[in-house]
């Protein structure tokens, strides 16, 4: 018995279900574990499983979400690893390092749609790193670029325009 | 402050002068001259002053907007060139062509809901609420709200967000914020003397000293 995991099954919004283990995604998601523990009461120790609907994350989202949870916060894999960047030596680089960057290269939808999953889901550290990776798309960046990658509409009008690039002149 | 012929013309021009294909002709008023200096991007183009009709002429400025976005939508496709079709429409500055009025061509075939819409776009805008439910737009500020781009922006240098100031208004307001820029959380010179002096003493100390032990034991 105690050899079999705990396992929890996530519904996306187009019902697809996702199998995880309970421990992994609840050290990972605060408003994941908050639904589970609401939900333990009612299912005593029977060995039904769960299923949580995650309305607002869609499988494909969902599965990368998952994916990077497993990565992160699967105590198998993380025990024995310093968690933070910064207490690397210097020429070491964090072992998932690469990892968490090929997971953010992706397109500004995906990132987006990642984003919002991860700040509903509460999961910090991917929170974090998923606004990283969108500030790291303005950084540099001349204003039209900004506008063109996201499609932004330009609503100042001409005083006002000139007002803004007159007051922060030397950012430009 | 241009004239008000300009501003009724200048969107024309502005949706080719922003994709660069349209040159701008020479006979422009001196205020007009300047307040494009000022506004001149680093690769010549001009920035658009559309915006600037929407106080003369509301409707016009959202037909211009649309066309705009139609424009724009496909700018993945290799050239610009392929659009052109929709850009003949948009004919550089002239004198001639200045006194154009809002029922100017494409003004008399537009439909009545279209007009509607277009309308309500405006009433919309005017009140700065976001558009919701159409996901055309990626913009992030009205995809994520305004706090998670908050806590994208302190991610970023102090350069980067005082420009992310003049992308739009929703922009500014964010970008702009006290709370952003207060002493704690941007980067200032004194912090980074600071950061300098720590990376030195803990981390390549730190590996120094730990190479040191390594060979004495």
């Amino acid at each position: 018995m105690a050899s079999e995991k705990k396992v929890v099954f996530l519904r996306s919004s187009d019902g697809e279900a996702f199998e995880v283990s309970e421990e992994v995604i609840s050290a990972a998601s605060v408003t994941i574990k908050g639904m589970i523990d609401e939900e333990s009461p009612s299912r005593a120790d029977t060995a039904a499983t769960t299923t949580l609907a995650i309305p607002n994350v869609t499988a494909a989202t969902l599965s990368r979400v998952l994916h990077y949870v497993n990565k992160h916060f699967d105590a198998a894999a993380v025990v024995g690893r310093p968690d933070d960047y910064i207490f690397c030596a210097p020429g070491d680089e964090h072992p998932l390092a690469r990892f968490d960057d090929d997971f953010v290269d992706v397109d500004n939808d995906t990132l987006i749609d990642l984003v919002h999953a991860a700040e509903y889901l509460h999961i910090k550290k991917l929170f974090d790193l998923t606004c990283k990776a969108v500030a790291d798309k303005l950084k540099g960046r001349t204003i039209d670029q900004i506008r063109e990658t996201f499609g932004i509409v330009n609503d100042y009008t001409v005083e006002e325009e000139v007002e803004v690039y007159r007051e922060n002149s030397w950012a430009f | 402050m241009p004239c008000l012929t300009c501003a009724v013309a200048s969107p024309k021009s502005d949706v080719a002068g922003s994709q660069g294909l349209v040159t701008r002709p020479r006979e422009l008023h001196d205020g007009r001259r300047l307040l494009e200096r000022a506004l001149r991007c680093d690769d010549g183009t001009v920035r658009s002053h559309q915006a600037d009709s929407a106080r003369f002429f509301p409707i016009q400025l959202f037909r211009t907007r649309r066309s705009c976005r139609s424009i724009t939508r496909p700018s993945h496709s290799p050239s610009p060139h392929t659009q052109t079709p929709e850009l003949t429409r948009s004919r550089p500055l002239s004198p001639a062509a200045a006194p154009a009025s809002p029922q100017s061509p494409r003004g008399d075939r537009m439909a009545e809901p279209e007009r509607e819409r277009a309308a309500e776009e405006w009433v919309r805008r005017k009140r700065g609420r976001k558009r919701q439910g159409e996901r055309q737009t990626s913009d992030p500020m009205e995809v994520l709200g305004e706090d998670v781009m908050g806590r994208v922006m302190e991610f970023l240098d102090a350069r980067s967000v005082a420009r992310c100031t003049a992308v739009s208004c929703a922009w500014r307001g964010v970008a702009a914020d006290n709370r952003l820029w207060a002493p704690k959380s941007r980067i200032t010179k004194e912090d980074l003397c600071d950061h300098a002096w720590e990376y030195r003493f803990t981390i390549r100390l730190s590996s120094f000293f730990r190479c040191c032990s390594f060979q004495t034991h």
